[in-house]
């Protein structure tokens, strides 16, 4: 069998929030949605599995997943009430497209977002 | 000590059964471990199954179908071993051949397996796509399953799910083939189907 060269590009943030912008679930899904939009338009690479896993200081998790740029983004967990700040690590496995551009399109997208929400940051950890 | 090896796809839906199934076997007062495979240099999965509180054990930065088919059977010699688990899953990448990662298992020299279940998982939202252009790593991953488990049927369509049985049919004629919901509980004749030894 052939062999499938896939070249995930993995990272961690730090999201903070200063308003009310929105429901973590909603943000994390928006950011995950619009990476694999970005990814799919970008050399019609097949998204493979972006997923992620949001973690919380005062406990709770999220785990958003998303396959394609046409389904919804899957989401799973729970966030404590009244929560500003998390930690998101998240992998995108897309087939055809390099680490490299994946970064680039990651780094894009939360350039994009934050400006959109404006009272959301996203520090590289 | 049982074996139950989860392939299928990258996102086809394999955590979000490893998960509940392992749960039920710990209820039921087994000693369950889960080996996790994943691509990509940090694992997700591995740190929700901890949040979890469930026992895992993680193989990252390759694949248990190749580069870390050593590492696989070191950590099932461990597990018999050291732990004295009752089952293992393993789930696999999902860009594991499990053909391969099958062949790997003669090399463990623990208590014999008392069983060893090959499930693989196919996502009936995305296997038009991927059958197309995946083909000798999907067709794999089904035919040498004896189990297929069609997931995400809470969100597929009656097409969707029509077209995946057929395929897996025309694949893998002996295999049984159940489906699965995306969220929730798995249901009781599923849990007894992979957990068939735990009455």
């Amino acid at each position: 069998m052939a062999e499938l060269i896939l070249e995930p590009y993995t990272v961690k943030q730090r999201w903070r929030l200063f308003g009310d912008v929105g429901e973590w679930e909603n943000l994390v899904s928006e950011f995950m949605q619009t990476l694999a939009r970005r990814c799919h338009e970008t050399g019609k690479g097949i998204i493979g599995h972006i997923k992620a896993l949001a973690l919380f200081p005062d406990g709770g998790y999220l785990r958003v997943s998303v396959v394609s740029p046409t389904l919804p983004a899957g989401v799973e967990g729970s966030v404590p009430v009244g929560c500003t700040e998390l930690l998101l690590t998240f992998n995108v496995i897309v087939y055809g497209l390099g680490r490299d551009t994946l970064e680039q399109l990651t780094y894009e997208t939360a350039d994009h977002l934050t400006k959109k929400w404006k009272e959301v940051t996203i520090e590289v950890l | 000590m049982h074996l139950l090896l989860f392939s299928g796809f990258l996102g086809s839906g394999k955590t979000s059964l490893v998960i509940p199934l392992s749960k039920a076997a710990v209820e039921s007062g087994h000693r369950a471990a889960i080996i996790v495979n994943e691509i990509g240099e940090i694992g997700i999965d591995n740190q929700l199954m901890r949040q979890l509180d469930l026992n895992v054990w993680e193989l990252v930065a390759g694949c248990i179908c190749c580069t870390l088919s050593g590492d696989l059977v070191a950590t099932l010699q461990k597990l018999d071993s050291d732990y004295a688990v009752d089952l293992v899953i393993v789930e696999a990448s999902g860009a594991a051949d499990p053909r391969n990662v099958l062949s790997a298992l003669p090399y463990y020299r623990g208590r014999p397996l008392s069983s060893v279940r090959n499930v693989a998982v196919v996502d009936p939202l995305r296997l038009p796509m991927l059958i197309e252009v995946m083909t000798p790593l999907i067709t794999s991953q089904i035919q040498h399953a004896d189990l297929i488990i069609v997931s995400k049927t809470d969100l597929a369509t009656s097409d969707q799910i029509d077209f995946a049985h057929r395929t897996a049919r025309e694949i893998n004629p002996t295999a049984r083939i159940v489906n699965a919901a995306a969220r929730g509980h798995l249901d009781a004749e599923l849990i007894s189907e992979l957990l068939p030894w735990q009455n």
